[in-house]
């Protein structure tokens, strides 16, 4: 009865198809984590919430790695309506490294569907080291994504974040056409925006990213973000390890916000580039191992 | 010939309709006012409006230096591209709100999109050339044709330079310039000082230089009314080589301009 009611509703070509007559299933899900310094200085996990399909799992990590959350999305993918809300907390002193089990899918969203949500929030204390070493997010045709990564840096906090997107994966024949892509990035440190972006498709995405000076040859791109004091100082010796990487990969620094871009014409190709920038800068910022997490390896 | 026509009307008809006498001395008044107004765009889009325009390529100089621009076809494609697609765009958005907000004097509005003008910035380079025209802007503006607005925005942001389009529409909304006329004046502008660093750069002639300005007529006429309809949360940009030619430039080994 319910169908049947609905299904006026729906546009003329999903009606005519008894398979889509049932609107999806949406998904919201949401997972918060909140570090602590313990008494002797260690970084401790104080709060944690997790709402479907958010699943946060802590393996353990390599000597010298820093505590270590990894996001996967049990849902398998999401699609239009799906919501996702990350955050993120460092308190004042705590080094930690957050990560997700592998590329985030978005498939082909329904005509009428709201775009696909991703909010990720992530706070960084006082003297802590944070770092946000998502992997790439795969676009579907006809998907349609909505996604606002904002960061608050206090005082002496250091951030490194990187966000990436595929625009299909054309080794396996998948092209990305059509569809709606709101990418966000904003930076505040001590509650002051100090870096503002966004990357914004829409319609006919294939002609939109064609166009001149548009994205050229590349099916796949990254942002690095690097915030903390040293970042002007870390400018030099970084652009020295991503010279090989050619005319794809550049960097800048905007006052304390260090920030990388990479076009590169496949997926494999845009990895190899954030893995030498994200490990360079995790090395000579934060004396941490340039290698990244294992599950980039998996 | 805008105001003479209006002021000539109102002498012949004060004579015996009473009734239409404010209107018409209100429509001269009116006149006289959009006459100051169109002078003061004229004089604040000039490329003598001393601000340093002139030494700022928005990535236009590592672009030729790779062999990306090469000619009028391709110097058109760029300057669409910022101003379609790019920073220009992202300028154009910002001048429209920012202006809004100054005009309905609504301080706070303006205070939040002169912070994200500052930080909507691809590159320390293209961030100086917004922030050094803005401050160029202000200071010089706040001499030559004073008000009150302006030196209360100077006062707020007395540590920090703000971007151009926030500061020039700023002026506009204070001296009671038409917000669609000084946005189309704003990216005419942005895309006259770039035509000119192309025609330096390439080098191209003079005269290719104005058929490059011909050419970005529609696009420019466009974004300013697309700029006008949209919403800051829906702000964004679709040109990451830009991008990437900004931040090249910043280790262009010779270089004729800053950014």
């Amino acid at each position: 009865m319910i169908l049947t009611m609905s299904l006026p509703m729906l546009p003329p070509e999903l009606s005519s198809s008894p398979l889509r007559a049932v609107p999806h299933q949406r998904v919201d899900g949401a997972a918060r984590l909140v570090y602590r310094g313990d008494a002797d200085g260690r970084t401790r996990l104080a709060d944690l919430y997790q709402r479907a399909p958010c699943r946060v799992l802590f393996p353990d990590v390599d000597a010298g790695q820093p505590p270590q959350a990894v996001m996967l999305t049990t849902s398998g993918g999401l699609t239009g309506g799906d919501r996702l809300s990350l955050q993120i907390e460092a308190g004042a002193g705590c080094t930690l490294t957050a990560t997700t089990q592998a590329a985030e899918k978005l498939y082909r969203a329904l005509p009428g569907d709201a775009p696909t949500r991703i909010d990720i929030g992530l706070r960084v204390g006082d003297g802590a080291w944070a770092e946000w070493l998502a992997q790439e997010t795969i676009l579907f045709d006809r998907s349609q994504l909505r996604r606002s990564l904002s960061a608050d840096v206090a005082g002496s906090g250091r951030l490194l974040a990187v966000e990436s997107l595929v625009f299909g994966r054309t080794a396996m024949g998948e092209r990305y056409d059509s569809g709606t892509l709101h990418d966000a990035w904003r930076i505040r440190c001590d509650g002051r925006l100090m870096w503002a972006d966004t990357l914004r498709l829409g319609g006919d995405v294939a002609a939109a990213r064609a166009q001149p000076f548009g994205f050229g040859t590349a099916h796949a791109c990254a942002t690095l973000v690097y915030v903390g004091a040293d970042a002007s100082a870390l400018l030099a010796p970084l652009r020295e390890r991503l010279a090989v990487l050619g005319g794809g990969v550049a960097a800048t620094c905007i006052e304390r916000v260090l920030i990388v871009r990479v076009l590169a014409d496949d997926a494999p190709a845009m990895r190899a580039a954030v893995r030498i920038a994200a490990g360079a800068l995790r090395a000579m910022a934060g004396g941490l191992p340039v290698r990244l997490p294992k599950v980039w390896d998996c | 010939m805008t105001t003479a026509r209006p002021h000539m009307v109102s002498c012949s008809l004060t004579m015996g309709i009473d009734p239409l006498v404010p209107h018409v001395a209100d429509a001269a008044v009116d006149a006289a006012a959009a006459a100051d107004a169109t002078y003061r765009l004229l004089v604040w889009t000039s490329p003598s409006y001393p601000i340093g325009a002139f030494s700022y390529s928005h990535g236009l100089e590592w672009a030729v230096e790779q062999g990306r621009v090469v000619d009028v076809a391709t110097l058109v494609d760029y300057i669409a591209a910022v101003i379609e697609r790019g920073g220009g765009w992202v300028d154009g958005v910002l001048f429209a709100h920012a202006y809004r907000a100054a005009a309905g004097d609504d301080e706070a509005a303006l205070d939040d999109v002169a912070e994200l003008a500052n930080a909507f910035r691809a590159s320390s380079e293209t961030a100086l050339e917004a922030r050094q025209q803005g401050a160029a802007f202000l200071l010089v503006t706040r001499k030559a044709w004073p008000h009150p607005q302006l030196d209360a925005f100077a006062q707020r942001h007395a540590d920090v330079a703000i971007a151009h389009c926030v500061t020039m529409a700023l002026a506009c909304a204070a001296h009671r310039v038409a917000l669609h006329a000084a946005l189309h004046a704003y990216l005419h502008s942005v895309a006259a000082n770039l035509v000119s660093a192309g025609v330096r750069l390439v080098p191209l002639g003079q005269t290719d230089g104005q058929h490059a300005l011909a050419q970005l007529r529609g696009v420019v006429a466009r974004a300013t009314d697309a700029a006008l309809t949209t919403a800051l949360d829906d702000l964004g940009t679709g040109s990451p080589q830009l991008e990437l030619c900004s931040m090249h430039h910043e280790t262009q080994y010779t270089r004729l301009f800053r950014s």
